[in-house]
């Protein structure tokens, strides 16, 4: 998994999600201490925003610890806090303009900043990636969503499904459409662009 | 196995989900067709990306310390909002204590546990008891006034109560008393002794019921 969250138990998690109905500080910061960097990286590729993200990552906590007591411990909290973030995300886009269609491969940087943890640090890496965020940036927000959490997330099908709110099939249908449209987007890419994928590729096993 | 046929299974291969021979077929089809093998590579590696990329995905490192702040102001947000209501439920237990004491009926423990529940439990989770107040009818605006002044003295009062580490049980107790004097004093209200022990003690001191002890914990 794409996170360095700390990873709970399902018993711990119920005992925090018990402790934290009763106002326990020390259960609530374990919650979100280990939750929160997951959470924020599926809302930062939702938004794009560092501080918006920021902004709807506190938000879909303070409003899952508002209504705690209607969760039922039969999901994961992960599972309804990233359906709370999901619909914060949603609200936000609505008030954005969409990115624009175009995209012009050659205008993209090289990386993005604060790129430091990858064994695959070359030019071409960093193109390869520039240009997968960039389209995954086109896609509709519950594609953006699906792409994200089947992924980088790496859920189910039916995991996804619970926090999209919509079927299981609905949820196919979208990560089926937004590859047809990565592949729309990224296979017109000049043979020199595709080179540097596939330098990616083979470096990247 | 044809160009368009491969296609067709794209999705399935890279969900994980295409059984064993089709699988094989894919692949023998994909070894010989440069665009269906350029067209998957593109997928496979999209996939790679978005799956190992962990780039710009760092919170401020105070992101917890500022939520929890956050927790703590939205739970004094959630008590101002209904205090109001509160104030309004409190004032019509106490005159329940008041109706069922004046016609012998009440054991002194009952009406007022509905209230202290009410009062201790202010947090975010507090929804059933402000809906179970909802219904009930609007107080006088004398009345209203009166309570209001009495609701900022016990906010004042469970505050420091609070402070000082004492049992929110009692300052409840104390502040019950209070609103059952402002009631007292209510000319169309019935006429309430003031020994009968309903009116001293509203509330059980005991703490067996669990109230108390949300209290104290809420006050960490
Ligand atoms: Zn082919």
């Amino acid at each position: 998994m794409a996170t360095n969250a700390t990873t709970i138990t399902r018993e711990h998690e119920r005992d925090l999600i018990a402790q934290a109905k009763q106002g326990d500080r020390v259960a609530l910061r374990e919650l979100v201490d280990s939750h929160k960097e997951r959470l924020y990286g599926f809302i930062f590729r939702m938004v794009r925003n560092q501080h918006d993200a920021e902004d709807i990552c506190q938000d879909a906590f303070l409003k899952a610890f508002a209504s705690l007591e209607s969760f039922s411990t039969e999901y994961r909290f992960s599972t309804w806090l990233f359906t709370i973030g999901y619909r914060v995300c949603l609200n936000n886009l609505r008030r954005k303009k969409p990115v624009s269609s175009e995209l012009d491969f050659t205008t993209l940087p090289g990386s993005d900043s604060g790129d430091s943890n990858d064994i695959l640090e070359s030019e071409d890496a960093a193109k390869a990636k520039s240009m997968v965020w960039a389209c995954v940036d086109r896609l509709s927000p519950p594609q953006r969503a699906t792409v994200l959490l089947f992924y980088k997330q790496e859920l189910g099908c039916h995991e996804i499904a619970r926090i999209l709110q919509m079927p299981p099939a609905t949820v196919k249908s979208h990560l089926h459409r937004a590859r047809a449209c990565l592949r729309e987007l990224l296979e017109p890419m000049t043979d020199r662009a595709y080179e540097t994928f596939r330098n990616f590729a083979q470096r990247a096993g | 196995m044809d160009c368009k046929q491969a296609e067709k299974l794209f999705d399935a291969y890279l969900d994980g989900e295409l059984s064993g021979s089709m699988a094989t077929e894919l692949g023998a089809h994909r070894l010989q067709c440069a665009n269906c093998r350029r067209a998957l590579a593109l997928l496979e590696v999209t996939g790679h990306i978005i799956s190992s990329d962990r780039k710009p995905e760092s919170l401020t490192p105070d992101f917890t310390d500022r939520l929890l702040a956050c927790v703590d102001e939205q739970e004094l947000g959630n008590w101002a909002k209904w205090q109001h209501r509160f104030y309004l439920g409190a004032a019509l237990a106490a005159a329940a204590v008041i109706v069922l004491a004046f016609a012998g009926f009440f054991d002194g423990t009952r009406v007022g546990m509905v209230a202290g529940e009410k009062e201790v439990n202010p947090s975010m989770t507090s929804d059933a008891p402000v809906e179970a107040i909802e219904d009930d009818e609007p107080i006088e605006p004398a009345k209203e006034a009166a309570l209001s002044e009495w609701f900022r003295r016990t906010e004042k009062n469970v505050k420091s109560k609070k402070e000082s580490g004492e049992s929110l049980q009692r300052a409840l107790d104390s502040t019950l008393e209070q609103v059952l004097d402002v009631l007292e004093n209510e000319a169309d209200m019935a006429p309430i002794n003031p020994d009968t022990d309903a009116a001293k003690t509203p509330f059980p001191a005991s703490k067996s019921d669990g109230v108390g002890d949300v209290a104290e914990e809420d006050g960490h």
